[in-house]
């Protein structure tokens, strides 16, 4: 019986799509990192901040997708 | 900071983003996001235009960046008065175009994400080229939230090419924020 697309498992999709993109990421060019130091950035105080309006920034961001985005923009004073 | 070097001849996208970004760190701080840092790390696939994320500008400052991307030929169909209203006020993109086929998406700092990605940019020396790119941390997760195909091969491509320097504690921290599930990335953590 055939299974029809959206009944594949994450592993199948995972198989059928996504592994040729880790092949091509081994491939050139090749990176050199000259630093993996992070700056003074306080995640931890970020974060915090982050719990509290994840929803507005989630929202936010699907409304850039979204055919609505222009709104703004033709509002009138 | 955190700086990478890419062992490769800069493409004629690379070098438009060059000269595009010279003049844009003139005035503000930047980092470019979306599919043009994965083309830019070696993914092959096509793109029109460059996100790039800037920090809020005064007034003047963005008349005199407006006026040089102008004077060296790229061009904005905006006028300086609608250009800074959209941008700086409103808070929407806007095109600034190259006489080739491409143009930049430019969009001011206006959240969280945006706060942490210019704060924690990467600097990306290509040949002569300087660029800031946004970090993984929060590209790979946002890429994820997107949704559509491009993006999420974005992310996996991001993630295996970028793994040598990606914080995986910050990176799953964001995700889990964002309510995203990293298996899809083939992280071998997750035993999918």
């Amino acid at each position: 019986m055939r299974r029809k697309r959206y009944e594949a498992s994450l592993e199948e999709v995972w198989k059928e799509y996504m592994r040729p993109y880790v092949y091509l990421a081994k491939k050139e060019p090749k990176i050199i990192v000259l630093s993996n130091e992070w700056g003074e950035f306080d995640f931890k105080k970020w974060l915090s901040q982050v719990k509290k309006e994840i929803k507005e920034i989630l929202r936010e961001i699907k409304r850039a997708r979204e055919p609505g985005n222009f709104r703004n923009v033709f509002m009138i004073d | 900071m955190r700086a990478l070097k890419i062992e490769k001849k800069p493409s004629l996208l690379d070098n438009l983003v060059g000269k595009f970004v010279k003049i844009i760190e003139k005035y503000t701080c930047y980092a470019i996001v979306s599919g043009y840092v994965s083309i830019l790390l070696g993914e092959e696939r096509p793109t029109q235009d460059v996100d790039i994320i800037i920090s809020p500008l005064e007034k003047n400052k963005a008349k005199e960046m407006y006026g040089e991307l102008l004077s060296v030929g790229f061009e904005i169909p905006e006028n300086f008065e609608n250009f800074f209203k959209i941008l700086f006020e409103l808070k929407e993109k806007v095109d600034v175009f190259t006489q080739e086929k491409w143009y930049f998406d430019l969009k001011v700092a206006k959240d969280l994400f945006d706060r942490f990605t210019l704060e924690n940019r990467i600097k990306v020396i290509i040949g002569p080229i300087e660029l800031f790119i946004s970090p993984p941390e929060i590209q790979i997760p946002y890429k994820l939230y997107l949704g559509a195909e491009k993006d999420i091969k974005d992310a996996t491509f991001l993630y295996h090419k970028l793994r040598n320097i990606i914080d995986e504690e910050k990176l799953e921290l964001i995700a889990k924020e964002m309510k995203i599930s990293l298996e899809i990335l083939g992280n071998e953590k997750k035993k999918i």
